[in-house]
């Protein structure tokens, strides 16, 4: 795999964003150039895939880019990002297209499209870097222009909304880059301890023991602990996801929570000893208190942005619970749960925004009836729902069976009871999960509890042909990673075993 | 022939895929697509299922398996003699269930998802007829909980539609729970999630006695929520608002069966672990009686018949439980075949008065519907046990099968088996009693708005269904002469027995005379109510699960808003108190500045003095 | 000529200047304290190039340096002061605050105000 395709894969969104911008300034031209740039990087993310390797070879970009503090301008693609890359991309070009024909309030679409493409090189910079520094940088690169989209672009309905949209924003985004600073000190002690900032090196030879090899560990966990969000941590997500235009949603929940998943896996597993006593457990139950917090919190919503938000809480929950437990099949069942949770939550972001626009709320408790006004959408909220509340056969069930299965078997190095008992708990999380979907399904989608009148549409029409264009990758992906989990679960296991070596 | 399987299973999912896509823009399409897709499953059913009864060899077949999990999980089939029936069952049932649709659902604006969901529904029963994985059981096996949901909310305006489906699919879920965790553990077990492999691997081990007790239990948890069983028992009723075919459908080949189904595919687990058979034992010979008793007084002729399914099921249980094998098999069989008759007819009855499911609202229909009259006779025949009837000789192979098992017990407590024993025959006298009145109530008698309605017999789609359900109602019993036919020459045993055949005839005769003096005596009324149709332990459920995590729920909310949010909102707060406080310094004044500059450059130097 | 001579007038020049810096209120006044702490600066630069006896003569270089930098710097200092004096009226440093860090409500009174109170 040459440098062109992976530095390429990174500068595409970059220079596309550019030249949306340059024809940008005449008119709506521009949203268009980023909606083809959109796909030009999906392009370029399979060209990639196709040629790259599903374990770690020699043949990744490897410069020297800081050369005084050994940082390096370290790149590469393997079976454990490959599928979250793909992910991504497809995500970012349904958002872009999606951004063609449905403009949020606000005008200047141009630009929204453009940071949007900024984000998806900074994501796409972070699932290729494979040096710590290196992924850290990409990370604030995917954070910052998210402040302006929540702030410029958000949803500003209801009684003080300027205010609550620009706390929402700051909010997400002190947060974030506070977890990130965190992370950078953490990063700074394992190069203390490792004597390098290479990922693939600390893998191959680093022993982490001692205190600062903790210390290291707790802190780059906290820092990912922020972005996945792990509770308590979560607190910044709610709002954000809410007050976010429908784009803005998709690509956060998509694509920006992976961010933390992804460094749980590829930044967090190489510096972390199974043998240390509380460190995973800790993490795991954290992991485990997420999934049945966010089910209970997601019962007491009245808004369905809110409860699709606090939903991811729970779904970050099980990838968590799997990376902790240091097996093959928590690996496995990280990525797919990842990559599932991107691909559903992004289409019930879609589709919920889908409802806002057409209603002017998504408040569940004014919401009633819509089978009866928009079948189809309502069909695909339920398909979405039964996607996203684990149901065999479609995507979310496998990373979710998989998660489950490796805390019943963790590392043998780790407590095995407590990991059960997390296992029983989530796996009732899950029941939870049901309980909340069908419950939003009953109220805003049958008739309301009261019986009164559905609210009066302030765009009227079921399902466009546009927005069918942008959701049918989405509906496929769910449908069929649901039915071939083999896709996924080969590469990521031969990735894992080249890039952490004996696990179970 | 693997290849007729795997056509047998995307055929039911291309009929639904192509129904949604096609069905809103053509009525033609979506019902020619609906009955094509179930008739050429039926056909595909038909020729797998006749290669393998009796003593083929059974077919077994991977497709595709994933390489690098360990166990690996694969699109693998099985094909026995078991499967054969079932899939002959599930086949012949969906057929019906889709041709009476097209009467029953005439001039529905939601036909065509309904028409996709029945697809989908018969697809996930034949996936978890002919899967050989266990993962691709349990997805088939969760799809049909999902598809329950959405058939039973189909009329989701009416508020008990809403809520049976949501309790139906939570009810189900949660039980599945122990499905999941008994798949992990047999995997981790037997290093495969091949139900073949893991059953030949129990078998041939010849395992210490219950050193496979948990996933026994756990899969006897699944299955007693997915059949609606004791403690499960509740959800089934509820679920009667769906429409009248789909509850057929549930009741007799797919849903509910799966659940004996699975017990009967895995059955060399259950028998290496007495835990689980007691287990079952227990609660199949408390199902039957009260649902049994629930049956006997509730005023819904839908809800009578979904409690005799579960009373009846618990039949099927408790002759697994005993070891009656070939007995269970027979009445899932004979009970298809019944109850799926027994519903069409009542949606037809259903549909002559106009919707209601009432019994008080029907009566003296024999004339009015004469169809309708015949067949479901025949259907109510059959369940109370009436010779010659296929549920005449089930019952009896059952009830025959219990004795003996009661007599040379394996389960942990003896006296369990007898229990079970004696539950039995009190709750066929009970089925008599309740099939006799519930027949009574909606055929007899005379009720004089009756006469003012326009009650007219259904259309021929719907009429022709119960015909041709009849004829197994009343030949199936053909199956005792010669049970190795169906089953292969490892079930060659004596299905027939002729002691208690007259034994229970005798009590079944007793038991309609009774009923029949009280109809005479008392008429509609018949017997006061000495259990409320509605059972207590939903109150339970109420109580003890839904309130507290609807409590827990605000909590938590509550939590997020003043706990959580208290401690970002505290942050940000502290920041600016102190950015406040330095601020102060600000005065403007440049030669204030200049003191502090010069003072502290004195101070520096003083200090480096000092150090130095 | 002993060399703590020189140091002592620079030192005391220097306080003088510091003196005037910090205390006086006049801004010329203030400019003026700078140009003595100036002048000692010049006064050492020269005392210790004469008493090191260097080559290059690089005190005395530096103190012409600093004379000329003084110039410009009085030359535009007095300007900015014209210039306050034009907009505030007075040269008054302690009632010159607009650099204090306030919220937007406690600014001090509008222009015009203070020029009525003159």
């Amino acid at each position: 795999m040459n440098a062109l395709v992976l530095n390429g894969l990174v500068a595409a969104p970059v220079v596309m964003a550019a030249m949306a911008m340059l024809v940008g300034r005449r008119g709506r031209a521009g949203v268009g150039v980023a909606a083809f740039g959109g796909l030009v990087v999906l392009a370029w993310s399979v060209w990639a895939v196709v040629v790259s390797t599903t374990a770690l070879d020699g043949s990744h970009v490897d410069v020297a880019w800081v050369e005084a503090v050994g940082i390096r301008w370290h790149l590469g693609l393997d079976g454990i990002s490959a599928p979250l890359v793909l992910m991504s991309t497809v995500v970012f070009a349904c958002a872009l297209i999606a951004l063609v024909r449905n403009a949020p309030e606000g005008g200047g679409t141009t630009a929204l499209a453009v940071l949007l493409l900024v984000i998806e090189a900074g994501v796409l910079g972070s699932f290729l870097a494979l040096d710590l520094v290196l992924f850290f940088a990409f990370f604030e690169v995917a954070l910052i222009p998210m402040w302006f989209v929540i702030d410029r672009w958000g949803d500003a309905h209801g009684p003080r909304g300027e205010a609550l949209r620009r706390r929402a924003a700051t909010r997400f985004l002190v947060f974030t880059v506070l977890g990130s600073a965190l992370m950078l000190v953490g990063f700074v002690l394992v190069r203390a301890e490792a004597g390098t900032f290479d990922i693939v090196e600390i893998a191959a030879s680093y022993q982490p023991s001692g205190a600062t090899a903790l210390a290291a560990a707790v802190l780059v966990a906290l820092g990912l602990a922020v972005k996945t969000p792990l509770w308590p941590l979560h607190i910044w997500l709610p709002d954000a996801h809410s007050k976010a235009p429908t784009v803005g949603s998709v690509v956060l929940a998509a694509v920006l929570l992976k961010l933390g998943t992804y460094g749980f896996l590829r930044f967090w597993l190489p510096v972390v000893d199974p043998g240390w006593e509380w460190l995973q457990p800790v993490v795991a139950g954290l992991a485990v208190v997420g999934i049945v917090y966010a089910a209970l919190a997601c019962l007491a919503q009245t808004d369905l942005k809110r409860l699709i938000a606090y939903s991811s809480v729970g779904h970050m929950g099980f990838v968590v619970l799997a990376a902790t437990t240091f097996t093959l099949g928590g690996v496995q069942a990280a990525v797919y749960a990842s990559v599932a949770h991107g691909i559903i939550t992004g289409l019930l972001f879609f589709l919920v925004g889908a409802v806002k626009d057409r209603y002017g709320t998504g408040d569940l408790g004014r919401l009633r009836a819509l089978y009866g006004q928009v079948p189809r959408l309502g069909g695909l909220v339920a398909f979405a729902a039964m996607a996203s509340l684990g149901l065999p056969g479609l995507a979310g069930f496998w990373g979710e069976m998989l998660a489950i299965r490796s805390a019943v078997f963790p590392d043998g190095s780790l407590p095995r009871e407590t990991f059960v008992l997390l296992a029983v708990i989530a796996a009732f999380g899950v029941i939870l999960a049901s309980a909340y979907f069908l419950a939003m399904i009953r109220s805003a989608f049958q008739s309301g509890e009261t019986g009164a009148a559905p609210p009066e549409p302030v765009v009227r029409g079921d399902v466009t042909a546009w927005e069918w264009l942008t959701w049918s990758p989405l509906v496929a992906a769910t449908l069929v990673f649901g039915v071939a989990p083999g896709l996924l679960l080969t590469p990521v296991a031969e990735a894992t075993v080249a890039f952490l070596g004996g696990l179970r | 022939m693997s290849w007729v399987v795997l056509t047998m299973l995307v055929v039911p999912f291309a009929a639904a895929v192509t129904t949604l896509f096609f069905g809103h823009r053509a009525d033609v399409a979506a019902r020619g697509i609906a009955v094509g897709g179930s008739f050429t499953t039926l056909a595909l059913a038909s020729v797998v299922a006749a290669a393998h009864l009796g003593d083929a060899e059974p077919l077994a077949e991977v497709y595709v398996a994933t390489a690098s999990t360990l166990p690996p999980i694969e699109l693998a089939v099985y094909v026995d003699p078991l499967s054969a029936v079932l899939l002959i069952l599930v086949g012949v049932v969906a057929f019906l269930v889709q041709v009476y649709s097209l009467g029953y659902l005439a001039g529905d604006p939601r036909y065509p998802s309904y028409a996709a969901l029945v697809s989908i529904f018969t697809g996930a029963m034949v996936a978890v007829v002919v899967a050989d994985d266990l993962w691709v059981l349990l997805v088939g096996w969760e799809l049909m909980g999902a598809c329950s949901y959405f058939l039973i909310s189909h009329h989701w305006e009416l508020a008990e539609a809403r809520s049976g489906a949501v309790k139906a699919f939570l009810m189900t879920r949660t039980a599945d729970l122990g499905l999941l965790f008994a798949i992990l553990v047999l995997g981790e077990r037997f290093d495969s999630y091949r139900i073949s492999t893991v059953m030949a691997a129990v078998t041939d081990q010849a395992l210490p006695r219950d050193e496979l007790w948990l996933p026994a239990v756990l899969v006897a948890i699944a299955v007693m929520g997915k059949s609606a069983q004791f403690p499960f028992h509740t959800w089934l009723p509820d679920a009667m608002p769906g429409p009248t075919p789909i509850s057929a459908l549930i009741h007799a080949a797919t849903m509910v069966a799966a659940g004996v189904f699975l017990v009967a595919r895995v059955y060399p687990l259950f028998l290496s672990a007495p835990v689980a058979l007691t287990l079952l034992a227990l609660t199949a010979a408390v199902t039957m009686f009260i649902s049994a008793l629930y049956a006997l007084v509730t005023d819904d002729l839908k809800r009578v018949l979904a409690w005799s399914t579960v009373s009846q099921l618990a039949y099927m249980f408790g002759a697994l439980a005993v070891g009656a094998w070939p007995a269970a098999v027979l009445l899932l069989l004979a009970h298809g075949a019944f109850k799926a008759l027994l519903f069409l007819s009542a949606g037809s009855v259903v549909h002559a008065v106009g919707g209601s499911t009432s019994m008080t609202e029907m009566g003296g229909l024999r004339t009015k519907l004469p169809d309708t009259f015949a067949t479901m006779t025949i259907g109510f025949a059959a369940l109370a046990g009436v010779a010659p009837l296929v549920g005449f000789f089930a019952k009896d192979a059952v009830i025959a099968g219990a004795l003996e098992g009661a007599q040379h017990g394996r389960l942990v407590w003896p006296w369990v088996a007898w229990l079970l024993l004696v539950s039995m025959v009190l709750t066929a006298l009970l089925t008599v009693a309740y099939s006799l009145r519930a027949w009574l109530l909606v055929f007899f008698g005379s009720v004089d708005e009756a006469d003012e309605r326009d009650v007219h017999e259904s259309p021929p789609s719907m009429r022709v269904p119960l015909y041709l359900l009849a004829v197994p109602t009343v030949l199936g019993g053909l199956v005792v002469a010669d049970p190795a036919a169906l089953f292969g020459p490892a079930y060659d045993v004596e299905l027939f027995h002729v002691a208690e055949s007259i034994v229970m005839t005798l009590l079944v005769a007793v038991a309609a005379v009774v009923v029949l003096l009280v109809w005479r005596a008392r008429g509609r009324a018949m017997w006061p109510r000495v259990v409320l149709p509605h059972p207590p332990i939903d109150r339970v459920y109420e109580l003890a699960i839904v309130r507290p995590v609807r409590w827990l729920a605000q909590l938590v909310r509550a939590g997020d808003r003043d706990v959580i949010d208290g401690y970002a909102d505290g942050a940000g707060a502290s920041a600016r108190g102190i950015g406040g406080l330095l601020r102060l310094a600000q005065t403007g004044n440049v030669q204030t500045y200049l003191v502090v500059v010069v003072v502290g450059a004195a101070a520096v130097a003083v200090l480096a003095g000092a150090v130095a | 000529m002993p060399l703590w001579w020189p140091l002592l007038l620079a030192s005391m020049l220097f306080g003088i200047g510091v003196y005037g810096v910090l205390a006086r209120r006049n801004a010329v006044l203030v400019l003026m304290g700078v140009e003595l702490m100036l002048n000692a600066v010049n006064i050492n630069l020269v005392a210790f190039d004469a008493a090191f006896r260097d080559v290059l003569h690089g005190g005395q270089t530096l103190a012409l340096f600093t004379i000329v930098i003084a110039a410009a710097e009085i030359g535009l200092a007095l300007a900015i002061v014209l210039l306050v004096f034009r907009s505030h009226g007075h040269i008054d440093v302690d009632r010159l605050r607009d650099l204090a860090d306030r919220d937007r409500l406690d600014l001090p009174e509008p222009r015009g105000a203070e020029r009525g109170v003159r």
